[in-house]
């Protein structure tokens, strides 16, 4: 029972991702689209840690962990990115 | 339920998907390839591949993005007036077709988890559940459990913590971690 409601919880985080895709697609501008790429990474930590407990893997929490430092990355990626013209690393 | 996850999923995959190739901006398309790369590293988790999912995470949304960004970086970034690519009629025929004809394949596959797919039942498999302590030349125990680990007998202060570790990993290939 509580693994179907966590299954429902993540598939309903998977569909609030898709109103963050249309941002990616539609954005007018590049910080839209930043913003955009957060709110699906954190989506994704989320529904991978709610996938977690319900299929009862615990290992695949070490890959919300890792997730949650790449989206981070990402954004200060594509920010920096953008912000300097050119200036990645 | 898992249905309605992995439809979620498809939905979501293929928008980032489509997105990725349409879109006119390559900055946007790279960011639109790492949302691609984060539905498709859930997948693998659902699909119980965590490692997988987790090169999925290191490699697709994280290395790949960094060297988009640098490529983009190295080389021009043309101007935008149009938010999307036109779609060529002739070339989206050609990729269809050839997805079609690929994706006849798909059928040969052995259903998830079935006890006579090949993995289950190759040579290679049943020789080395023949033949592993062998070769491995550990002892088998006469409850059956594998004994490999040295124990050791004077616990000081590294000893205690040479226990633990050894402790864990008896624990780990007993299956429960």
């Amino acid at each position: 029972m509580i693994d179907q409601i966590l299954l429902v919880a993540a598939a309903a985080f998977v569909g609030t991702s898709l109103v963050g895709v249309y941002r990616i697609a539609a954005g007018p501008t590049m910080p839209d689209r930043v913003i955009a790429i957060n709110v699906v990474g954190s989506n994704v930590v989320i529904v991978i840690a709610l996938l977690a407990a319900a299929i009862g893997e615990p290992g695949a929490l070490d890959i919300a962990l890792v997730y949650a430092l790449l989206n981070f990355l990402l954004s200060i990626a594509i920010s920096k990115f953008s912000v300097e013209r050119g200036g990645v690393l | 339920m898992t249905g309605l996850l992995e439809a979620a999923l498809l939905v979501f995959v293929l928008s980032c998907a489509v997105a990725a190739a349409a879109l006119r901006d390559v900055l946007a398309a790279v960011i639109a390839f790492s949302a691609y790369s984060l539905g498709i590293a859930i997948i693998w988790v659902l699909f119980r591949a965590p490692d997988v999912g987790l090169t999925e995470a290191a490699v697709g949304a994280g290395i790949m993005t960094i060297l988009f960004l640098v490529t983009i970086a190295k080389t021009v970034r043309p101007s935008i007036e149009k938010t999307f690519e036109g779609v060529d009629g002739r070339a989206l025929v050609v990729s269809v077709a050839l997805v079609a004809a690929l994706s006849t394949t798909v059928f040969a596959l052995p259903a998830v988890g079935d006890g006579g797919s090949a993995v289950a039942t190759d040579d290679v498999t049943n020789y080395y559940l023949d033949n592993a302590y062998e070769e491995t030349e550990v002892k088998k125990r006469r409850d059956g459990r594998a004994r490999g680990l040295p124990r050791i007998r004077h616990a000081g202060r590294g000893g205690r913590r040479l226990r633990r570790r050894c402790e864990f990993a008896r624990r780990a290939s007993k299956g429960g971690v």
